[in-house]
């Protein structure tokens, strides 16, 4: 009786496993995404003509970056839309860039902005900042759903920009497709 | 009677009490200090209540709405993360239909109904509104919409929603605030384009609205003012075994509108933008109900024919009698249906625009000679900030009178949110004074420059804080939102935003004078009093 009963427990939890679904997921860009993304466009940015043209004794670029604006139909929290900006700049070798091309970054003025508030004797830190340049990026997407599911592909779209000419001097791409099936209010 | 036939029904009274005392409802008791517009203690009964994995994101958001509610935007950015990745994750519970069916339905992990899904992401949307995201606005806004959208889709009501010229898609559901909202973020976004046909929308389903489409389209303005009033529906459970889910109104729904004043008078009328219980009704999926009434059905009979059996003479006949009365009693035990529900949400919501630099004195908002019918507002406007404000204002279901929270109309602790000075404000609340201003350099120049606490530097009243074991910013839980004010018996020195519910309650009426709870502090507030610490 106990062997039988056993068997019954078993079953029933075997049914309810059997029933475990893999339609779950979500569409939202993940760290990952953001990894990928910062490191090709980086790549991008480097082999670059923009940069590749230039040489150390070069009139300096000093580049300021924003955080990527978000126009895509994904909450991106601030603070990850500033890691985007901040990983595609880790990704590139900055003294290389320094040495050999004449191209420093520089703090964004939001972050300065919040170093100048933390005490009056930092009122004037970042002075001699003084960009040339800017680096943005906006990410946008276009959302489909259907068949049981939704997919989402995601652009983003880099620029740097010559602040007193307004030139693009460079831009580039990056595109991220994410699917998940599933019932979105379940 | 035989000691079978005992046995078999000690064993049905047992498993009929451990089937009843399943029937509990989460969060049901922060219900009434929501209410009452007690945002603080509500927040703390959340945070210390021990819930199971399945009602955590019940939880979250829960602790997102009361937080946000409270002015405390930015305390509610975790919680609130952690409600999108929720409500964004499709199939969560895919995996849990056939336990749902065999067992019961609250073991599934909740993500509410599509009407609370929907008000969720906007929940989401007015959050990054407040601290300035209004990409993320757009995002959660147009989140919401297509949620409904997919919805009605999968029930046949057919919208569909093309891209326009522009690349976009305005998603043709009818939630007013929803397209309010984005379209309110894309001008903030500088997408003209976009915003028109959001507002163009709004108009189409809504013609009532088109005069404050026109005002918010029209600029001149640089606050979007979200009032809140009343108690949303709940759901509970009805019918035989509790198998039905019924929505239970709490305020009732009328278009009355929303009458605003300040100094000067009559500043506005607005109409409601959105009732709660009518969406409810509206936007609910009840994908389980007809098995959970065949349960409940099956269980009756089951549990019926297993009693008559169990007064047989035959042995045989009484096992299969108790059988069928513990598979019925097991039936009916979880044909409940799932009641978790939102217990923290208003049951209208108001768009207010206004021009801070014509306020003048209080704002005072009114539906209604009702409890929670009205709301004075001091401080309005006079936090000091520059650029558009976006502001949500939760006015007390059960606010008794005008005044509620705030007898003078005036602002009387010193706070970081709001500019202005009260009489006392060169004492810190904890020596005896009336400023709550978290200590910092500037806090301890006002004190200074009033005679106090001189020859102290900001470290050491920073430390005098530490010592009464109340959390400053840099100590908070990461994600965590902050337990109650220290003027209402808490720990906590968040600030909340001027013209925000959290600001009325705490620094517009008064409170009991604060006890110290350390040596030291004790010392020198009696020092003060005493006349010993002089000016």
């Amino acid at each position: 009786v106990v062997n039988r009963g056993a068997i019954v427990v078993l079953m029933a939890m075997g049914l309810l496993a059997g029933c475990a679904s893999t339609q779950t997921g979500s569409t939202r860009l993940t760290a990952s995404d953001f990894a990928d993304l910062a490191a090709a466009v980086a790549a991008e940015l480097e082999a670059s003509d923009a940069i590749a043209d230039r040489s150390s004794v070069d009139e300096p670029w000093i580049v300021a970056m924003d955080r990527v604006e978000n126009l895509s139909g994904d909450f991106i929290p601030v603070s990850e839309q500033w890691w985007l900006m901040e990983k595609v700049r880790s990704a590139l070798p900055m003294r290389a860039l320094g040495e050999r091309y004449a191209i420093r970054f520089v703090i964004p003025v939001e972050r300065l902005r919040e170093l100048r508030a933390l005490s009056p004797e930092l009122a004037s830190a970042g002075s001699e900042r003084a960009p040339t340049h800017a680096l943005r990026a906006v990410i946008r997407s276009v959302e489909r759903t259907g068949g049981g599911g939704r997919t989402d592909m995601y652009a983003a779209d880099f620029e740097l920009v010559d602040l007193a000419s307004g030139d693009v001097v460079w831009s580039g791409r990056g595109e991220i497709k994410r699917v998940a099936f599933g019932r979105v209010w379940d | 009677m035989t000691r079978h036939r005992c046995q078999s029904f000690f064993l049905a009274a047992l498993l009929m009490a451990v089937l009843g005392g399943c029937a509990t409802q989460s969060f049901e008791h922060i219900a009434r200090p929501t209410d009452a517009g007690q945002l603080g203690h509500a927040r703390r009964a959340v945070l210390h209540e021990q819930v199971r994995p399945a009602d955590d994101p019940l939880r979250e958001a829960t602790l997102a709405i009361l937080t946000l509610d409270d002015g405390l935007p930015e305390h509610a950015e975790v919680p609130m993360q952690r409600v999108y990745e929720t409500l964004r994750t499709r199939g969560l519970n895919a995996n849990k239909q056939a336990a749902a069916v065999v067992l019961n339905e609250d073991l599934k992990i909740w993500k509410g109904e599509p009407y609370e899904q929907a008000l969720l992401y906007l929940y989401v949307a007015m959050q990054q509104a407040m601290v300035g995201a209004w990409g993320n606005t757009r995002a959660a806004s147009g989140s919401a919409l297509e949620l409904l959208d997919e919805f009605d889709r999968a029930r046949g009501e057919l919208r569909e929603a093309e891209p326009t010229v522009g690349g976009y898609v305005v998603d043709r559901s009818d939630l007013a605030l929803a397209h309010l909202l984005a379209g309110l973020a894309n001008l903030q976004l500088g997408r003209g384009d976009e915003a028109s046909d959001h507002f163009e929308r709004v108009v189409e389903v809504r013609p009532g609205l088109g005069g404050l489409v026109d005002e918010l389209a029209g600029g001149g303005y640089d606050t979007v003012l979200v009032v809140e009033m009343g108690a949303g529906p709940t759901i509970e459970r009805g019918g035989a075994d509790g198998a039905t889910e019924v929505l239970v109104e709490h305020w009732p729904g009328d278009r009355r509108e929303l009458e605003v004043f300040d100094g000067r008078g009559l500043v506005g009328r607005y109409t409601r933008v959105l009732g709660v219980n009518g969406f409810a009704a509206s936007y609910r999926w009840e994908g389980l109900a007809g098995l959970r009434r065949a349960k409940s059905n099956a269980g009756t009979v089951m549990a019926g024919t297993g009693a008559v059996l169990l007064s047989s003479d035959d042995e045989g006949a009484r096992w299969a009698g108790l059988g069928l009365l513990l598979g019925g009693l097991f039936a009916k035990g979880g044909a409940h249906a799932d009641d978790r529900s939102l217990q923290v949400l208003p049951e209208r919501y108001f768009l207010v625009p206004l021009n801070r630099a014509e306020i003048v004195g209080p704002i005072e908002l009114r539906l209604g000679p009702g409890p929670g019918e009205s709301m004075v507002i001091p401080g309005f406007g006079s936090g000091g900030s520059e650029g558009f404000e976006f502001v949500l204002m939760r006015v007390p279901a059960d606010g008794l009178g005008g005044r509620w929270g705030s007898p003078t109309g005036e602002v009387l602790y010193a706070n970081d949110a709001w500019t202005g000075r009260v009489p006392g404000d060169d004492l810190p609340w904890i020596l005896g004074g009336r400023s709550v201003m978290v200590p910092s350099h500037e806090a301890l120049a006002r004190y200074q420059a009033g005679g106090y606490l001189l020859g102290m530097t900001t470290a050491d009243l920073v430390e005098l804080y530490r010592l009464e074991g109340i959390v400053l910013s840099g100590d908070e839980r990461p994600g965590v939102p902050p337990d109650a004010h220290i003027l209402e018996g808490g720990r906590s020195m968040a600030t909340p935003r001027a013209g925000t519910l959290g600001f009325v309650r705490l620094f517009a009426r008064l409170h009991p004078e604060y006890r110290p709870r350390s040596a030291e502090v004790a010392r020198l507030a009696e020092k003060i009093l005493s006349g010993k610490e002089q000016r």
